[in-house]
């Protein structure tokens, strides 16, 4: 199943030892959503981590809509990533991401912001979809992918002014990111340099991690 | 001209409420302060005792801001001069915050620490990327200052307010803005009772 597989490739890059499985957590029924909402009116998507604490602990799950997973099933993108399965392996990957990266900090007892949380998903979708399409033998280059992930993304129209800048924020933070690490990104893999540097940003948290990921982004004349 | 006294009257005790019993709190803390941080934390305080100036009005209500969202905002500013009056403001309500509704923040996702972190990085910041003596009111060394005591800044602020019932539906704020918008002698024998010496100008000479 392409969550496992979503799953443990991202525990790899990031050396994470977890106990839990995301399908463990997966929801695919929409209905279901609604009563964990309690009907209150959130936005409709395809993906969506729920959380919810009580009494110091934290429930999470994790809604992927069925035809989501049912286009990865039909064209697993570990096979083969293509333009038929991209959009929703990197919904997917945007959820397991979300999953692992709550979790695996609540674990640690470490708070995260929800921009942390959506800077590291837009991390993860570029490594991972460039670390994919290289092993696959058609690396995407660095330039086209970073077009792809961070110019030419959209938005979607139902999000409130607050949601959307911080979309925005989390794209260009990433965008920076991974502008930086080029120079040691290779078509044949990821070197140990870069690894480590994937990891500490990972277990980087709240301003550090900001500015880690903006680099000199708040420094440079606007 | 009564007016302006009035308001000058009103305006310095407070402030000097705040730098008194500011003094007395860092002394208990042991946290040493220059004199550009301590009157820097007094004007914050003194700043921020209009809800309006801490929070934002959206939807009809008052809501604060996340930090993540003025983080964004100086991310997106479009001039250097933009991104210090965003990041300066996400110091200041951070520590504000952190200091003054500390425990209300263990209800939040995002903990204590999380506004130390942020608003000490962005006094950080601006510690850094201010030139000192340029145009900008505030010294580079006042914020690196507030930079690094700013745990020990956020844990002072949470013993003033406890000692200053600045919490809670009887808070020394609310009472002060109540005192604001009516100028009910009420009000203000309460505001003194509690060490604030506020006017006993007349409302009528006021307006």
């Amino acid at each position: 199943m392409p969550l496992t597989h979503i799953q443990s490739q991202l525990q790899g890059i990031y050396d994470l030892r977890l106990d839990h499985r995301v399908e463990d957590f997966l929801i695919t029924d929409e209905a279901q959503v609604d009563r964990l909402e309690q009907c209150r009116k959130f936005r409709s998507t395809q993906e969506k981590l729920l959380i919810s604490e009580y009494d110091g602990e934290l429930f999470v799950s994790l809604y992927l809509a069925e035809e989501l997973l049912e286009t990865l099933e039909t064209n697993n993108p570990y096979r083969r990533l293509e333009s038929k399965n991209l959009r929703e392996f990197c919904t997917v990957l945007e959820g397991v991401s979300h999953f692992i990266y709550l979790t695996w900090n609540a674990t640690h007892d470490r708070s995260i912001s929800r921009l942390e949380l959506e800077l590291q998903a837009e991390v993860d979708k570029f490594v991972s979809i460039f670390l994919l399409s290289g092993k696959q033998g058609s690396p995407i280059p660095w330039g086209t992918l970073s077009t792809w992930l961070f110019d030419r993304c959209h938005y979607d129209s139902a999000l409130g002014p607050d949601e959307l800048h911080r979309y925005k924020t989390a794209n260009k933070l990433a965008r920076e990111f991974c502008r930086r690490l080029e120079p040691c990104f290779d078509s044949e893999g990821l070197h140990y340099g870069i690894i480590k540097e994937l990891r500490r940003f990972y277990r980087k948290r709240h301003h550090e991690k900001l500015t880690s990921a903006g680099g000199d982004v708040l420094s440079r004349s606007p | 001209m009564v007016e302006q006294e009035a308001c000058v009257i009103e305006a310095t005790s407070l402030q000097a409420y705040f730098h008194d019993s500011l003094s007395d709190v860092f002394k208990q803390h042991d946290t040493q302060l220059t004199q550009e941080a301590h009157a820097y934390i007094v004007n914050l305080l003194f700043h921020f005792s209009r809800s309006e100036q801490v929070f934002d009005w959206h939807e009809k209500r008052l809501t604060l801001k996340p930090l993540a969202l003025l983080y964004g905002e100086a991310v997106h500013a479009k001039s250097n001069g933009e991104r210090l009056l965003v990041l300066r403001r996400l110091g200041d309500v951070a520590l504000f915050v952190a200091g003054i509704f500390g425990p209300s923040l263990d209800r939040k996702a995002v903990g204590i620490n999380y506004y130390i972190d942020m608003g000490g990085g962005a006094y950080d910041w601006l510690s850094d990327n201010l030139e000192n003596g340029g145009k900008h009111s505030m010294s580079w060394e006042t914020f690196r200052e507030l930079a690094v005591k700013f745990e020990n800044l956020v844990s002072a602020l949470d013993s003033f307010a406890q000692n200053s019932c600045l919490r809670g539906d009887s808070s020394l704020i609310r009472l002060y803005e109540k005192w604001l918008r009516s100028k009910d002698p009420k009000c203000a024998e309460q505001l003194r009772k509690q060490g604030v010496p506020v006017s006993s100008v007349d409302s009528k000479l006021t307006h």
